[in-house]
């Protein structure tokens, strides 16, 4: 794994069984920069995702991280149509991207 | 007729091989298709096995299972080896892991453009970007996608990505999102019908029959069908996991459900395992969160223990009725802006929060109290002093198990 993606993560609080897990999870993660990685949790963030619980939607569904960045804008753009509300939308369910 | 120059006696004397090795390769070249290679020079021979150690990391074993890499050039053409493992390092950023996965991706054509060779690397990649969405990376994760044929229309040959692509789209509703998420799908077997155990359609027909799962619990995520659904014996088999999570933790086919990920977390019984749910169990134990907890809200498990010590204890002093186990996942948002909120609200305003309103939205919070929450993280950080505070009350209210301050 890109080294400083493992620190992001580590800073993100997340100990190293927990990032085991999640390169398990999403094997993609394993090949993932942190440019890339950063590229997705920046589109998130700038649909109103709240960066002090970034940890939260990366424990439950780390393959949002993994995606073609574009689709991911999309998505997002249809959600914020179908959600007033996309921080309390991802939060009640993380699959949603 | 050329004469032969590698020899058995090269193999072992020169290459410094056994002679049952020697026997073995030297059979398997002599009888193929490529026993031409037999008439290269040693120094040829002895140049490219630099080569391919050096650039890709290939061992001695590898080259000679993958003797034709042995035919191709080391020189400037685009044909060459050079050339090739060049375009696989500059366009696709491979680095030695993907060479070593499979090495003789090196012997595919990546000189030609997809119109000149529809089934050449370029066109394996064009496809695999233009109708995937994919990247650099879902290629470097699972390398091995550049070796199936994904340029025939023909969706009826059961191995072709392609046919692969329309089995998943049917059968479960997965768009680019599923592939991108999780590349290797593409290279399980999707052909095989339900009595081949290790076929995703046996693994579909398990989820289904054993816990309910629809296409909505596959769609979220994907890597359930990379489990094993069929050898309990295996330690990481999900009918262990299931076992695990039923008898153990008693929970129900409902949650796994909701939460099909936590069939991708590690139940290994060891808890010195630092992956293992034992060891997090134990964690959250320790910090006081009790089974009944974790019952009614399972997804604690998936969450780092890092913070979740200070947010229980923060939530607990707040609210020492529990109410706070009713919003969806207390331990979702960040206990440096719960605590900000929680004392805007009480000093400032004067007023009781509700856990409701402490886990609002950023922009539901800013509407109902007209601040911000990093303005509010500003003006009462949960420092040092704060943490104590929260830990001391804690203790004060005797809720068992007593929290250990790190």
């Amino acid at each position: 794994m890109d080294k400083l993606l493992y620190n992001f993560f580590k800073e993100l609080k997340f100990d190293d069984g927990e990032i085991e897990t999640l390169v398990e999870q999403s094997p993609v993660l394993e090949e993932l920069s942190v440019d890339e990685a950063s590229e997705n949790l920046n589109i998130l963030i700038s649909f109103g995702y709240p960066v002090d619980d970034l940890t939260y939607i990366i424990a439950m569904n780390p393959g949002f991280l993994c995606r073609n960045s574009e689709e991911l804008k999309n998505d997002l753009k249809k959600l914020a149509n179908e959600y007033d509300d996309i921080e309390q939308a991802l939060k009640n369910d993380p699959f949603l991207i | 007729m050329a004469k032969i120059q590698i020899t058995k006696d090269f193999l072992i004397n020169t290459l410094k091989l056994t002679d049952e090795q020697a026997e073995y390769y030297y059979s398997k070249i002599e009888k193929s298709s490529f026993h031409a290679i037999l008439n290269q020079s040693k120094q040829m021979w002895l140049d490219k096995i630099d080569f391919y150690k050096n650039e890709v990391g290939l061992s001695l074993d590898q080259i000679l299972n993958y003797f034709t890499l042995l035919v191709l050039e080391l020189s400037e053409k685009p044909s060459s080896a050079n050339k090739r493992i060049e375009y696989y390092k500059t366009e696709l950023g491979f680095t030695k892991k993907q060479f070593q996965k499979i090495p003789n991706i090196i012997t595919s054509d990546t000189f030609s453009s997809p119109e000149e060779n529809p089934t050449s690397i370029q066109a394996k990649v064009k496809f695999f970007k233009t109708e995937l969405g994919f990247t650099n990376k879902q290629l470097k994760t699972t390398p091995s996608l550049l070796s199936y044929d994904c340029i025939l229309e023909d969706i009826n040959n059961p191995t072709s990505i392609r046919s692969k692509i329309k089995f998943y789209k049917d059968t479960l509703g997965f768009t680019n999102k599923q592939f991108q998420i999780l590349p290797n799908l593409l290279t399980s077997d999707c052909s095989s019908d339900e009595g081949v155990p290790t076929s995703i359609r046996a693994k579909i027909k398990f989820y289904k029959d054993t816990l309910g799962f629809t296409n909505k619990q596959f769609q979220q995520f994907p890597t359930l069908l990379c489990y094993d659904t069929y050898n309990e014996k295996n330690k990481t088999s999900v009918i262990r996991k299931i076992k695990f999570y039923k008898e153990i933790l008693g929970l129900t086919n409902e949650n796994l459900q909701k939460f099909p990920t936590l069939l991708g977390l590690d139940c290994d019984e060891n808890s010195e395992n630092p992956k293992s749910v034992i060891k997090k169990l134990t964690i959250l134990n320790e910090i006081g969160i009790t089974l009944a907890d974790i019952q009614n809200n399972p997804r604690i498990l998936m969450c780092p223990t890092a913070d979740l010590k200070i947010k229980y204890a923060l939530w607990a002093t707040m609210f020492p009725d529990k109410s706070y186990m009713k919003i969806n996942g207390w331990f979702v948002t960040s206990p440096e802006k719960i605590y900000a909120r929680y004392m805007y609200i009480k000093h400032d305003l004067g007023l009781n929060s509700t856990p409701r309103q402490l886990d609002e939205s950023e922009p539901e919070f800013k509407r109902q109290f007209k601040a911000t929450s990093n303005d509010l993280m500003k003006l009462y950080p949960l420092n040092e002093n704060a943490i104590d505070q929260i830990y001391e009350t804690y203790s004060s209210l005797k809720i068992e198990p007593p929290l250990q301050k790190d």
